[in-house]
């Protein structure tokens, strides 16, 4: 028996309104290859519970094709999809015990006992869950109710894993050896997932590729390099790598001029436009070592990080800009900032 | 007389900690008033036990000594009622769930014009004085009053908004929906959701609808006294009886058999979350 | 934040309507919106229809007429008495009551909570049986005062005090329970932020708590208003002398067998009563 069932997942101009004129998830475009693990990035109320809701059954889409190995599943009821959900809240039985958890799916499919308990007992201990089997639920922490829940879902051999912020609900001191647990058993099980997330630096760490929703729409869908390196809007920007969008005035084909002193070095492929957007991370700026070098800049605001100090500053008649310091800065003083040398600097395109 | 001693082994046993009671007044003269209401609430039972074991009352609690006479024919009178009102409760209940149930989930799941409206309708029964319906019966349908049809209908228009007001609050909680549709999506079909979802997650609210039914239906007077026949009397209706013509002794009895169906029923409701409260009296 | 979003997303768990859905949403409310029509719709037509009709006289409103003068008229403003002056009594006292079983310290207040719920479940009848044991003529109470003075007082059972008792009895878990709804909604990091900003006790009560209350305390008046003016089984235990609306239907039906006069009486009351609790919900 295998573990599971690992499909291809594949959104065609999926949008979903609900009331007479919101529409939650607006024209939807994305290629989910089996075993991928996507992770669905943006802010609150972007849409990005609803695709899961969609992919699961729950809701029909009112315009569109959802397709699974192919397949027009989107009239499908969810009993017939085969799709792991697991919501934010893990949503166990509390009348049921953890092995009963675990086997309900089975249960319901008609599974023979024999077969149940043999299958619930593999994904017990796929899981490292073994000892908890008996439990009742609301006895269990956070972290072990997520792994029933994952392990509830898995026992169906879905061809898609959908996980709703699956970490939010736990202690933020557990939650990155928590990730990388589940990341382990995810790539162990070589399901398609799904996994929802408000978290960048989450969507970062563990995704194939990273689909960015905003408003129901989808920024920008890529592996987690390229959206760090060429965000495709100043809104991915943003949110993926916390970068300041400037104009700047083109000098010369790979060069930029932000303001007099801050010249950022730039893709030579990127048009003629005079005028153009560009990202700057933290990262891609420093505070230079001779007063004369650089451009002038007034510290606003500090805030400690642990290996370095990241600064608000505000360009006299310029922009703001934020960017890391090894030593600390008084709010108020005005240091010389300068491009690092190495720095790649993304333009926005408009 | 043991009556005050008594009371005073049960406050100390309760109120132990008179130390670190609050200093706020309100909530001191909150105590002083729970405590006597709840006096007010319990006096009558240790004094109904001694009225029904003194052999003659009149001469003082227990002045002839203890007596199981008046408990034994207090069964007498009670015990041919019991039969009918259970079964009439039992009906009742079976009802409730037939009728209630389905309109609970509607009401719970689902948004439509007119459901404010359907809401209060339901509960409108409680609004209307038991006697004025009872007569409204009996003057709309005369010739169902016999078989017990009517007064089976009173019982069931007086106990639903209960049982409806009850489960429609435990069906439209959130997480439940959400262990339904966690269901679904691990295969459940409707009816397999229901069963193996929907009724073990509501079962508290499900069973203290049902206890209230089932005490409301056995405690129901106001309805009864118009519709009962001879042959159909319920237990209230024959008490009522016994306090108007009876002996007071056996009437008490009468009464201690009757309310060891309905106070652990009470108790036991206030233990699964309370009833919601209506008008019935 | 998160949070705000999973919810906003139920809305979109309910499924727009099908025709299918439709149907089986209205055969599921069919049987409830029958037995409303069939027990409730129609008999309260034919009371209405019988208040004004009767077989010698025709159409008239003279039993309505009849209802404004000499004994009917006693009754109702004796019923209306009554269960006003019950309803008080019962939020003086079930009030703080209930302000000390959610807000206060103590170990009682769980069983005490229990205790107040009792009444909720004894027929009117039992409860009238209760003050009859307590103050009727061979009642505890006037059996002690006769031990200590050798003469027998306080024998008010039958008397409009007795039935008065017997109200209350009633009431006190309605309001009770309606009060600690409420009670137990008022956060305490609310008081204690008061508190921390030098605001008495008293103008904690006068200031927060009573306003917070004010709803819930209008709902249990009602409540308890309306189950004081068609309570029958008490007062049909207890009233002797002292007539109330639903004993005089009663009588008028079943002893002088006059059944426009009852279905009057009957529809006046229970105007009385729905105006009682629907006036309450109207002005939320």
């Amino acid at each position: 028996m295998t573990l599971t069932n690992p499909a291809t997942l594949q959104f065609n101009q999926v949008s979903y309104q609900y009331g007479s004129d919101t529409l939650a998830v607006d024209d939807i475009n994305l290629l989910i290859k089996p075993g991928n693990l996507v992770v669905l990035v943006g802010p609150s109320g972007c849409g990005k519970s609803t695709l899961l809701k969609l992919v699961a059954g729950l809701i029909q889409p009112t315009w569109g094709t959802l397709l699974l190995d192919g397949t027009d599943v989107a009239s499908l009821p969810p009993q017939q999809r085969q799709v792991g959900w697991v919501p934010q809240s893990y949503a166990l039985f509390d009348h049921l015990s953890v092995a009963d958890n675990i086997a309900f799916g089975l249960r319901m499919q008609g599974v023979s006992r024999k077969k149940r308990r043999q299958r619930t007992e593999n994904l017990l201990e796929l899981c490292h869950i073994q000892a908890l089997a008996k439990r009742a639920v609301n006895e269990l922490s956070g972290g072990q109710r997520q792994r029933v829940a994952i392990a509830r879902a898995l026992a169906v051999q879905p061809r898609v894993l959908l996980l709703d912020e699956p970490l939010a609900a736990l202690d933020p001191q557990l939650r990155s050896s928590l990730r990388s647990n589940l990341v382990a058993l995810l790539r162990e099980t070589g399901v398609t997932t799904l996994f929802v997330t408000h978290d960048q630096a989450e969507a970062l760490a563990i995704a194939d590729k990273i689909a960015v929703l905003q408003d129901g729409r989808v920024a920008q869908y890529g592996n987690p390099e390229t959206l760090w390196n060429q965000p495709a809007s100043a809104f991915v920007a943003r949110f993926i790598s916390h970068a300041d969008i400037v104009e700047a005035h083109r000098i010369a084909a790979d060069r930029a001029e932000i303001v007099p002193g801050l010249v950022a070095h730039i893709p030579g492929d990127t048009g003629h436009a005079q005028t153009i957007t560009l990202a700057l991370r933290p990262s891609d700026l420093q505070v230079a070592a001779q007063d004369d070098q650089g451009v002038a800049i007034v510290a606003l605001a500090s805030e400690y990080i642990g290996a370095a100090y990241l600064i608000q500053g505000q360009i006299p008649n310029g922009p703001r800009l934020s960017f890391f310091s090894p030593h600390p800065i008084q709010c108020g003083a005005t240091v010389p900032l300068q491009m690092r040398a190495q720095a790649n600097i993304a333009v926005i395109e408009s | 007389m043991p009556q005050p001693k008594r009371q005073k082994v049960f406050k100390s046993l309760l109120f132990q900690d008179y130390g670190a009671m609050t200093r706020d007044p309100v909530e001191r003269i909150g105590q002083l008033f729970a405590i006597l209401s709840a006096l007010i609430c319990l006096i009558p039972l240790p004094l109904l036990l001694a009225v029904a074991t003194t052999p003659v009352w009149q001469q003082g609690p227990w002045s002839g000594g203890f007596t199981l006479k008046w408990l034994r024919m207090g069964w007498e009178t009670v015990s041919p009622h019991v039969g009918f009102s259970l079964r009439l409760a039992l009906v009742v209940l079976f009802l409730n769930i037939v009728i209630g149930f389905p309109t609970a989930w509607v009401l719970a799941r689902t948004q439509f014009f007119g459901r404010q409206v359907l809401m209060s309708l339901t509960m409108l029964p409680l609004a209307i004085p038991g006697i004025a319906i009872a007569l409204g019966l009996i003057l709309a349908y005369p010739t169902w009053k016999a078989g017990g049809w009517l007064l089976l209908g009173g019982h069931v228009l007086y106990t639903l908004p209960f049982w409806i007001g009850t489960l429609t609050p435990a069906l439209s909680q959130v997480q439940l929906q959400e262990l339904e549709a966690v269901g679904t999506t691990l295969g459940a079909s409707r009816w397999q959701s229901l069963v193996c979802i929907t009724l073990p997650q509501i079962r508290s609210a499900l069973l203290a609808a049902a206890i209230i039914v089932l005490t409301l239906s056995l405690g129901e007077f106001n309805v009864s006294f118009f519709l009962f026949t001879p042959i159909d009397k319920t237990l209230p209706v024959e008490l009522y009886a016994a306090y108007i013509t009876g002996r007071l002794e056996v009437a008490a009895a009468s009464t201690v058999w009757f309310l060891l169906f309905v106070i652990p029923a009470a108790i036991s409701i206030e233990s699964l979350g309370g009833a919601k409260v209506g008008q019935a009296s | 934040m998160e949070k705000i979003e999973s919810l906003s997303d139920e809305v979109a768990v309910v499924k727009p309507w099908s025709l299918h859905s439709w149907l089986l949403g209205l055969g599921m409310l069919a049987p409830l919106v029958l037995l409303l029509l069939v027990l409730l719709g129609w008999p309260l037509g034919v009371l209405a229809w019988r208040s004004l009709y009767d077989t010698d006289s025709g159409i008239s409103v003279t039993s309505y007429a009849s209802l404004l003068q000499g004994r009917y008229l006693e009754a109702f403003l004796n019923t209306i008495g009554i269960a006003i002056a019950s309803t008080l009594l019962a939020l003086i006292l079930c009030t703080p009551a209930a302000i000390y079983i959610e807000r206060g310290q103590g170990r009682g207040r769980r069983v005490l909570a229990v205790m107040l719920t009792i009444p909720l479940s004894l027929p009117g009848i039992v409860i009238g049986f209760f003050i009859i044991l307590i103050f009727g003529l061979t009642g505890v109470v006037p059996q002690m005062i006769e031990a200590v003075t050798g003469d027998r007082q306080l024998n008010i059972a039958y008397t409009t005090w007795g039935l008065l008792l017997g109200y209350l009895y009633f009431q006190i878990p309605r309001v009770v329970l309606v009060v600690r709804g409420a009670a137990a909604g008022i956060s305490d990091d609310v008081i204690d932020v008061a508190r921390t900003l030098g605001t008495p006790t008293w103008r904690i009560y006068s200031d927060i708590i009573l306003p917070t209350l004010r709803p819930a305390l209008i709902n249990a008046a009602s409540l308890s208003l309306a189950t004081a003016l068609g309570a029958f089984g008490t007062a049909a235990t207890l009233s002797r002398g002292f007539r109330v609306v639903p004993l005089e239907i009663a009588a008028a039906f079943t002893e002088s067998f006059q059944p426009q006069l009852a279905a009057s009486m009957s529809l006046v009351l229970a105007s009385l009563t729905t105006l009682v609790l629907v006036g309450v919900r109207v002005r939320e």
